[in-house]
């Protein structure tokens, strides 16, 4: 089996493992009531996505398997709270819309974290075109959910995460550790864009549930 | 099978839907039944259908990202259809002649999937 697949596999087994695990994360958005509840909860699942996420990387590439397979799990677990919060204010249609095309992305940041250790010029390169292209795939979701939010703004704010976490996942690579967790912060304060704008973006489309 | 490509326009359909709520299914010129699904926010709506031979199914795509409805190879049924990726304010129409279950998905986005099965 390639090394991609290896990767992949692992990844999702512990994927499902704590999908399991966290089956209880619908009740953790019934305590969003206002905008204000909405904007921290927002904030937090997405800085907690880039930490996961470099954690999981970062263990990958010291090739920690047991490590990287908890890390994986969590983060995962923390892309179906992002689901139910999108489910909260959409519907179940768009929960079950948003995960999977939220999981594509995270596939790809496992490519590229892939073709970095193995030294795979040509799979970094892959990985980046398949993460700028899923910027504009995101984009379009949300402004299809929530026309107060333009795609391509949308989408250039993905792009920015892209650069910003594979940034963090060259310095674990070149074992940078110090430089490594400086992008990993630059990298979870960037996501405070995204999560200010989907946020406010949501409030201002549903003003009497999340106005307060 | 046919297979029909068209752009939006606000015409009748657009009026009737605005006075009556979403249609599920219209009757052309000819007669024919046409059946709607929606594309919106990445999801077929409704994501599963039930017609009959002859029938028409139309899909309309509201996402400003370009889309496809796509046949499952290996079906039940006995033929094969593929839309091709067509963008926000377009719509595409296949005719199914033949019985059978179609399961179908999106090429740009393969967690977009739905169901047709025809009756004869």
């Amino acid at each position: 089996m390639r090394p991609t697949n290896i990767l992949r596999n692992t990844v999702f087994s512990g994927m499902t493992a704590f999908a399991i695990a966290f089956g209880g994360t619908a009740a953790q958005a019934d305590h969003i009531k206002t905008g204000a509840d909405l904007r921290v909860a927002v904030n937090l699942l997405l800085a907690e996505h880039v930490n996961l996420a470099a954690s999981a990387t970062g263990w990958a590439m010291q090739g920690m398997n047991t490590q990287f397979t908890a890390a994986a799990g969590a983060l995962d677990a923390n892309s179906v709270s992002l689901a139910n919060a999108i489910g909260l204010v959409y519907g179940d249609g768009a929960k079950d819309a948003f995960l999977p095309l939220w999981r594509k992305h995270i596939g790809f940041f496992v490519d590229y974290t892939t073709a970095t250790a193995t030294q795979d010029g040509a799979g970094r390169s892959a990985a980046v075109d398949a993460l700028m292209g899923y910027a504009e795939d995101f984009g379009a979701f949300l402004n299809a959910a929530n026309p107060n939010l333009p795609a391509d703004a949308v989408a250039s704010l993905v792009r920015e995460h892209a650069v910003t976490l594979t940034a963090a996942i060259d310095a674990q690579a070149n074992q940078d550790w110090p430089m490594a967790y400086e992008l990993q912060a630059k990298a979870a304060a960037h996501m405070q864009m995204i999560s200010d704008a989907l946020a406010g973006a949501i409030v201002m489309q549903f003003p009497e549930k999340f106005g307060s | 099978m046919t297979l029909r490509t068209h752009s939006l326009l606000p015409g009748l359909l657009i009026t009737v839907s605005i006075l009556t709520g979403p249609v599920a299914a219209i009757a052309d010129a000819s007669g024919n039944t046409v059946h709607q699904i929606e594309i919106s926010v990445f999801q077929f709506q409704p994501d599963t259908l039930d017609i009959t031979v002859g029938d028409t199914v139309r899909w309309t795509n509201r996402d400003g990202i370009r889309h496809s409805a796509t046949a499952e190879s290996g079906g039940v049924g006995g033929q094969a259809f593929d839309t091709g990726l067509f963008g926000k304010g377009e719509m595409q129409e296949v005719t199914f002649s033949e019985p059978g279950t179609y399961s179908y998905f999106c090429t740009r986005h393969p967690s977009m999937t739905g169901m047709i099965t025809v009756s004869g």
